[in-house]
């Protein structure tokens, strides 16, 4: 991936990854390493984002990695390690996810689940949280990756631009049209739903 | 900024918090050593690998100079030059992981469309042999298109004459398999970022690759003729 090259944020600007001497700007395995340690809470809430939950996020995260280790050769020098390795991880996740969705069509005849927002199984915070839960599902895939960025780790929306190779402008206007998406979806109906 | 009192983050932030990545991050320095370990002892080597890769280059180059005469692939417009050659191979290889990234739709092997009404695809009239595997024991086929005997790829908008899409039994990985007559070899060249592995055998008159997450093959070597 090609992806910005410019202000790469405090994740990656703290990675100081040891680069094969004979091979200026290459990254090594352990310079893969340090790496990804540096990046790796980004790189979950990616995992997370594109699988609508984080059950396998996890086990995404490893595949990736492994993936990424084994590629090393296909890292250009001097570009932006979260920007690679990010689409490593969006690849991943996708395919897991299609996955587990034909897993789950050759399992089970009964309707998909409504990604809408209905009427709370449980009542308080779990219940709130199941419902948030959906309404992320209805979101796009890059919308759910902004909104997680921006809410859960705090980003920068220069680093959510550079982490996910798309324009500081757009990683920003997703997050705002994806909060706005959630509270029409969860607080403005105030009749029918239930806040903690 | 995010709002601690909006309950919609505060929400956020309790379903997605990330979690101790400790055990995973020591799993990849692991890795990571092993894979140092590996590749150390064989700098020496390195210089070899450089030669034999440059002169592979070479060859192919005088190979891909030559493919004026070779016939376009899936009916692209014919190669002029190495330039266009490169662009068509990197296009084949971009066609084939978005195909692997978004799911490829294929039929079912009984989901036979030899006795459609006429004219019949050229995939149930043709009784030239073609590479097949011998058994099922290591794959389960999801799909596949352009078989002899099976419905043709053509209807399928496919990148490849013949497509097979398994699953491997051990790890449940998914991988591609494209066979494509020697003389409409596409070479393609997969995305750097793709995430994804592609392998080459020839085998008789076909060219197969494997295109698979896995680092290394798993099915060419079982296809026989």
């Amino acid at each position: 991936m090609s992806g910005p090259t410019g202000d790469i944020g405090e994740a990656s600007s703290r990675a100081r990854m040891p680069t094969d001497p004979s091979h200026p700007g290459s990254l090594t395995p352990a310079g893969f390493a340090e790496a990804f340690r540096h990046c790796s809470p980004t790189l979950w809430c990616i995992a997370a984002a594109v699988l609508g939950e984080r059950t396998h996020a996890e086990d995404v995260l490893q595949e990736a990695a492994m993936i990424g280790l084994g590629k090393l050769g296909a890292f250009v020098p001097h570009t932006s390690f979260p920007a690679w390795m990010g689409q490593i991880v969006r690849f991943t996740a996708l395919n897991h996810r299609r996955k587990l969705e034909r897993r789950a069509r050759s399992e089970t005849v009964s309707p998909a689940p409504d990604v809408g927002v209905s009427a709370p199984a449980q009542r308080g915070e779990a219940g709130f949280d199941a419902r948030t839960a959906a309404a992320l599902g209805a979101l796009g895939e890059t919308a759910r990756m902004c909104l997680l960025l921006k809410t859960v780790l705090e980003l920068e929306y220069t680093e959510i631009a550079e982490a996910l190779g798309i324009p500081q402008g757009t990683a920003m206007s997703h997050v705002h049209r994806a909060r706005a998406q959630m509270r029409a979806l969860l607080l403005d109906d105030a009749t029918t739903t239930e806040t903690p | 900024m995010t709002d601690e009192r909006d309950p919609i983050d505060a929400s956020l932030r309790r379903l997605f918090a990330p979690p101790d990545l400790t055990m995973l991050q020591a799993r990849i320095d692991a890795a990571a050593a092993e894979q140092s370990r590996v590749v150390r002892p064989r700098r020496r080597r390195g210089v070899w690998i450089v030669v034999a890769t440059a002169t592979a280059a070479a060859a192919a180059a005088i190979v891909l100079s030559s493919g004026d005469r070779r016939p376009a692939p899936h009916g692209r417009d014919a190669d002029h030059g190495q330039p266009t050659t490169i662009a068509a191979r990197q296009h084949a290889g971009a066609q084939l992981a978005t195909f692997y990234a978004h799911g490829p739709d294929l039929p079912r092997p009984d989901d036979g469309s030899c006795n459609s009404p006429p004219p019949a695809p050229a995939s149930c009239t043709d009784d030239a042999p073609q590479p097949s595997l011998p058994t099922f024991d290591l794959v389960d086929v999801i799909g596949e298109c352009g078989a002899r005997g099976g419905p043709s790829c053509a209807g399928y908008d496919v990148p490849a004459a013949r497509l097979l899409h398994l699953r491997l039994r051990d790890g449940g990985t998914e991988v591609l398999v494209c066979v494509e007559p020697q003389g409409l070899d596409p070479r393609p060249m997969l995305p750097h970022d793709a995430g994804l592995n592609l392998f080459r055998r020839q085998l008789g008159e076909f060219v197969l690759y494997e295109i698979t997450p896995l680092p290394a093959a798993h099915v060419l070597e079982h296809f026989e003729i």
